[in-house]
């Protein structure tokens, strides 16, 4: 009787041939960025089910020393297909006008922000606001994007996911290096002034968030700001007020507030100085509105020198990493950079008349899409 | 934008630190507990999961042994998910259980086979990363 891995492994691979099989019948469907993607996603595929044939012929397959390394294996390629079936097929198989002119927007902004991988996918299918699939190189969006302007640079948020991705052993090792250190000194600091136990415990908590998930959210902040400019402070705000208390922060994400200061850090460095007071203007009206205390514990947690260290050295990736910032955007004359910002610009100018100002552009964003 | 980004970011980490470690040791026990003899690109396959190893062993080592140390690059190689599994899945025995670590990337820099002992420690980090990479997973589907 075949062991349990045994059965495992010939059902990942009719699994996988199952999901290549639907990915073959898309061939000819697609237009060209959607091919490519249905190619590599393929490819991938074809090479997990090589991996799976040569585990099932592997002598040492049952080998009780061997069998649980296998097992991880088979994990590992169970996900990958999972997840090409859950993404990739889910787009390639709508590949909705929606999914087109989103995907083709987002190529134009990579070429427009010098990203230099080839374009991730867009699939107007999320059901949790924007998603960056780093594996499957597929970005979801909410399901009415395409028609709307003022939420663009959120797509530029998600594709700096990419980059503190792909780009981790230059940025994570100075990004966190700094942050290691800021908080080595504050605990040793602490310690010298004989802080309570709890104190350096809080310390200790804090410097855990910012090296664990913070600090890519600070930075997929401050690199869309760098990219998209005012713009991405101004959707920021517009964001952050429909999500209530600004001083509220999570596992996986900062507190908006300090979010906002993040995004005014990279503003000032790129010299929108005067975007970035008004965008501070703008953010202490919102507080106005909806009056949420600030924690007493709140400075200690976003050290304003801190948040400052951190966007001076991404604002110094970006650069190294030969990105173009929003003003380069602009003096190029690029097609989506100059977009979102007129339409942030034409929405301040005018919130009723914006809707007029929204279809105009997006007539012209897709017929510069259709054109590519 | 979403926890989904995030946690997508954590899920590739998490299983590609899972992926490289694990394939290095079925390829290394392959050699050294089953004896079986190795040949071209087998052999230099073996050659690159040893190097690999050692390599991924050293950085964990310094993630482990950190004790308010100055920041070392070694540490943004080791996904934080998985320096935590570890921790609490030897809890008191950490100690040790570097000690076997480090014994075992000593044999690995001088080019000796790794005995059964040596491989039961790195199945521990085998474990834990694999555990890692599973739970962000299902995060992910939410499953």
């Amino acid at each position: 009787m075949a062991s349990l891995l045994h059965s495992l492994l010939l059902d990942l691979k009719r699994r996988g041939q199952f999901v290549l099989k639907e990915l073959g019948t898309l061939e000819t469907t697609l237009p060209g960025n959607f091919d490519k993607h249905r190619i590599e996603a393929a490819n991938r595929i074809r090479r997990a089910i090589v991996m799976v044939d040569n585990m099932l012929i592997d002598p040492d397959l049952a080998n009780p020393h061997l069998e649980p390394n296998f097992f991880i294996d088979f994990k590992r390629l169970s996900e990958l297909i999972l997840n090409i079936e859950d993404s990739s097929l889910l787009i390639l198989k709508r590949c909705s006008p929606e999914d087109r002119f989103l995907s083709g927007l987002l190529k134009l902004i990579c070429d427009e922000v010098k990203y230099s991988d080839p374009p991730p996918l867009c699939g107007a299918l999320s059901f949790q606001y924007f998603q960056a699939l780093m594996e499957m190189d597929i970005i979801m969006t909410p399901q009415t994007q395409a028609g709307d302007l003022l939420a663009l640079p959120d797509l530029y948020h998600e594709l700096a996911h990419f980059i503190v991705f792909r780009q981790r052993s230059i940025l994570e090792v100075r990004l966190l290096g700094l942050i290691h250190k800021f908080f080595a000194d504050a605990l040793r600091r602490g310690r010298q002034q004989g802080l309570p136990l709890a104190s350096l415990e809080s310390i200790e908590d804090n410097y855990a968030l910012w090296i664990g998930s913070w600090h890519v959210e600070f930075a997929c902040d401050m690199i869309a700001t760098f990219w998209c400019g005012p713009a991405y402070g101004w959707a920021n705000l517009r964001l952050s007020a429909t999500r209530g208390d600004p001083y509220q922060d999570s596992v996986t994400h900062p507190a908006d507030d300090a979010r906002r200061a993040g995004i005014a850090c990279i503003l000032r460095l790129t010299g929108a100085n005067k975007a970035a007071e008004e965008i501070d203007r703008n953010w202490e009206d919102l507080k106005r509105l909806s009056p949420s205390p600030q924690p007493s514990s709140y400075m200690k947690r976003y050290p304003g020198r801190l948040v400052e260290q951190v966007g001076e050295c991404i604002y110094q990736l970006c650069t190294e990493l030969g990105f173009q910032s929003h003003s380069e955007q602009q003096r190029s004359g690029a097609v989506v950079g100059c977009a979102v910002a007129g339409a942030w610009g034409a929405f301040q100018r005018d919130a009723a008349a914006f809707p007029a100002h929204e279809t105009a552009a997006l007539q012209a964003l897709r017929a510069k899409v259709a054109m590519e | 934008m979403s926890d989904l980004s995030i946690i997508a970011h954590d899920y590739a980490l998490n299983a590609e630190f899972a992926r490289k470690f694990n394939e290095a040791v079925l390829n290394l026990k392959r050699r050294d507990l089953l004896k079986r003899t190795v040949k071209g690109d087998a052999e230099a396959a073996v050659g690159k999961s040893r190097d690999e190893l050692r390599a991924m062993l050293d950085s964990l080592l310094v993630v482990l042994e950190d004790e308010g140390k100055p920041w070392s690059a070694d540490q943004a190689k080791i996904p934080a998910d998985v320096v935590e599994a570890i921790r609490k899945r030897v809890k008191g025995d950490l100690p040790e259980t570097i000690d076997q670590l480090r014994r075992v990337t000593r044999n690995l820099t001088s080019g000796s086979a790794l005995d059964e002992q040596a491989f039961a420690v790195l199945d521990k980090v085998c474990e834990a990363a694999d555990a890692t990479a599973s739970a962000a997973f299902r995060r992910l589907r939410r499953i």
